[in-house]
């Protein structure tokens, strides 16, 4: 299922299909997130807080605003790693 | 400190554990050098303890020419060589997204004999990604793989040997923290080369990156352990906030009692049996009384100088940063620094955001305003790491209207302790409103756009405590190279303003207006506005007064959301500039008489 990365359970996997272009994107990208990897979120905090994400074992924490921009899939619990 | 080995107290090359045995020991800044080392690496990699662990205490740091990014530099031996190491500011990538890395770039352009990238074991795919850039500059590079204890404990092997291979550089295992590795490091230097590439595009480089990790990274399973646990509540929405709550409360409890045991058991006895004797015997010699009197020694009080009220350079000049402001400034500092390097901070921005995009921030922005609460100046001062001039401005104007700083907390407490703890709590929540809803106007008002939160969130850490000693260091000399003379020149221009009648006539122009629409009697109108530049001995004038407590509350609100001091007008010019300075100061005036309108006509509503 396509989805924003914010729009993710906690806990649930995706894999990342598009990233936001120009200098949002960069900044995301220059954390380590990048079209194809996989990505765990861990949680987020109300009244649109920001989303903290498990990326190769390291927690990103990003704003609500950049996080609704991030296209996802969500990956069944078979296709894990 | 010299010659003294960072590890043990045996001294330099002693014990075999040393990690600069081998005839090399820290020199001073004075020397000059030879070979000129740049330290380059992600931010939370560990460059910080690296370097320290390196150059020992000798180290200065300053800004790089043109921006706010500090740098720091220091100096080791080895051998017949004399190593100049630069930590440069860390950076994910040498095509900048924001100012630190534009500057590291810079530095990296101009050029160093040798550049030791330090890399992440636990995340060494991110980390390559820099790592590859540096080498394609055809630098002579050396990899420090830091924290590779961290890594094991995670279930990462990588094989050193074949990452060597790959990048064509030497590959040193480290762990800063401990100083494990260090000396290889350092004896490795000499093998410094370039390595095996050349300009790619981001595309070939991260395919690059996945070959190497294939054949250099094994990963085996890793179950969950509580220190997971414990990271992931603490960006959990309720125990996030629990920790995040008892985290706060605990800090400014430690600072308050650091601070208080400093000047009461201390400093105050120090001033008061060595300095004020000193002090007297000038005061007869210039005469009380006389022009010089008055600017350097201040006024009388009560037949005798008054390192509070006196208003003198030499007494409430050097009194007030010195005694009242310092050792509340340096606790607060260390236990800044300690929730740094622990790796608490960024949890903390995490916890803030929501509330800090209200006001056209964003969650980082959370480390300036709580500096703030210790002294303004510093708080304005650290406004410098948000991205934009519009976030600086929204942040320093925040900070400067409505964040009291010690001192000024002290005066609240001072004035409206004994009439009830719920005329304080009066004075905090109007702070309080007045912080959100300022900001949400200058949000709404103010153009240009606010950045997202973007932060890495670091593995809770136990901090090195060289590097926080060093941190630490800094950040107090910061204070005391920046805040303190602008305390002086603040206490000197305000006795000018005195001495001219310059205030008396704005008392008697302002007089009506403070009567109409503050409810406050004549006689509080001079008190007042003394205090809207001397807020020490207004409470001292306004408590004789009789005022009833709602008028109390009222004088203290507008007086607290004024200037703290002048020294934070004098920073604010600094850092925003003449235009915005005013701008921020309009703001500052506006809000402290809407304020205390608004207070005054709820107090005559309710009563």
């Amino acid at each position: 299922m396509k989805t924003s990365i914010y729009m993710l359970k906690n806990g649930e996997k995706a894999k990342i299909m598009a990233m936001p272009p120009g200098m949002c994107g960069r900044r995301l990208e220059a954390v380590g997130l990048r079209t194809g990897k996989i990505v765990e979120k861990v949680s987020g905090m109300p009244f649109r807080g920001p989303i903290t994400l498990d990326i190769d074992g390291r927690q990103i924490a990003i704003g609500h605003g950049a996080a609704g921009k991030i296209l996802v899939e969500t990956l069944e619990t078979g296709d894990r790693e | 400190m010299k010659n003294h080995c960072s590890l043990c107290s045996a001294g330099q090359g002693n014990c075999d554990s040393c990690p600069l045995k081998g005839g090399s020991k820290y020199i001073p800044l004075s020397e000059e050098c030879n070979k000129k080392i740049l330290l380059v690496g992600n931010p939370n990699v560990g460059k910080s303890a690296l370097f320290s662990r390196l150059t020992g205490v000798h180290a200065i740091s300053s800004n790089y020419p043109g921006t706010t990014v500090g740098f720091t530099q220091g100096r080791f031996r080895h051998g017949d060589d004399c190593y100049q190491l630069i930590d440069v500011p860390g950076a994910y990538t040498l095509d900048p997204t924001n100012e630190a890395e534009a500057v590291a770039k810079r530095i990296i352009d101009e050029g160093g004999d040798i550049v030791v990238v330090t890399l992440d074991a636990c995340v060494l795919e991110r980390n390559l990604y820099l790592a590859l850039q540096v080498i394609e500059t055809g630098a002579n590079v050396v990899v420090a793989l830091n924290m590779v204890d961290e890594a094991r404990h995670e279930g990462i092997h990588i094989d050193v040997e074949a990452l060597e291979k790959e990048l064509g550089v030497p590959v040193v295992p480290t762990v800063a923290v401990s100083g494990r590795g260090i000396s290889d490091l350092v004896s490795r230097l000499h093998e410094a080369g370039p390595g095996r590439f050349t300009g790619m595009n981001p595309e070939n480089r991260w395919k690059k990156i996945g070959e190497i990790i294939g054949k250099v990274q094994t990963v085996s399973h890793h179950h969950h352990t509580l220190k997971d646990r414990f990271e992931d509540a603490s960006v959990h929405p309720f125990w996030g906030a629990v920790l995040g709550a008892f985290i706060i409360v605990a800090g400014f409890l430690v600072i308050r009692q650091l601070g208080e045991g400093t000047i009461g058991l201390i400093l105050d006895p120090l001033f008061e049996s060595l300095w004020l004797p000193l002090l007297n015997r000038l005061s007869d010699v210039l005469g009380p009384g006389s022009l010089a009197h008055s600017l350097i020694l201040g006024s009388l009080i009560d037949g005798g100088l008054d390192f509070e009220q006196s208003f003198g350079l030499l007494t409430t000049g050097l009194y007030v940063p010195i005694v009242m402001v310092l050792p509340y400034v340096v606790a607060f500092y260390a236990v800044l620094s300690l929730l740094e390097d622990s790796g608490y901070l960024p949890r903390l921005a995490v916890l803030f955001d929501s509330l800090m995009h209200r006001v056209g921030l964003h969650g980082f922005a959370i480390v300036p305003n709580l500096l703030g609460l210790g002294c303004n100046v510093p708080g304005v001062l650290a406004t410098r790491v948000l991205e934009s001039p519009r976030e600086r401005f929204i942040a320093a104007t925040l900070i400067s209207v409505a964040i009291p700083c010690a001192g000024l907390q002290a005066m609240i407490f001072g004035a409206l302790g004994n009439l009830g703890g719920k005329y304080v709590l009066m004075v905090y929540g109007a702070l309080l409103v007045t912080w959100i809803i300022l900001g949400k106007i200058l949000h709404a008002f103010l153009p240009g756009y606010s950045p997202e939160l973007v932060v890495e969130i670091p593995p809770y850490r136990m901090p090195s405590f060289q590097g926080l000693g060093l941190k630490l260091w800094f950040r107090i000399k910061g204070f005391i190279f920046e805040a303190i003379p602008l305390v002086l020149l603040g206490v000197l221009i305000v006795n000018g303003l005195y001495i001219s009648g310059v205030m008396d006539a704005l008392t008697g122009f302002l007089d009506p207006f403070f009567r109409t629409v503050l409810g406050l009697p004549s006689s509080a109108v001079g008190p007042v506005l003394l205090g809207l530049l001397r807020k020490d001995v207004a409470v001292g004038m306004l408590l004789p007064l009789g005022l009833t407590p709602s008028q109390m509350v009222v004088a203290v609100v507008v007086l607290a959301m004024t200037f703290p001091c002048i020294a934070t007008f004098i920073v604010l010019w600094k850092e925003l500039g003449l235009i915005r300075m005013l701008a921020s100061v309009g703001v500052m005036i506006i809000s402290a008489l809407t304020a205390g309108a608004i207070l005054n006509g709820l107090f005559l509503l309710l009563a």
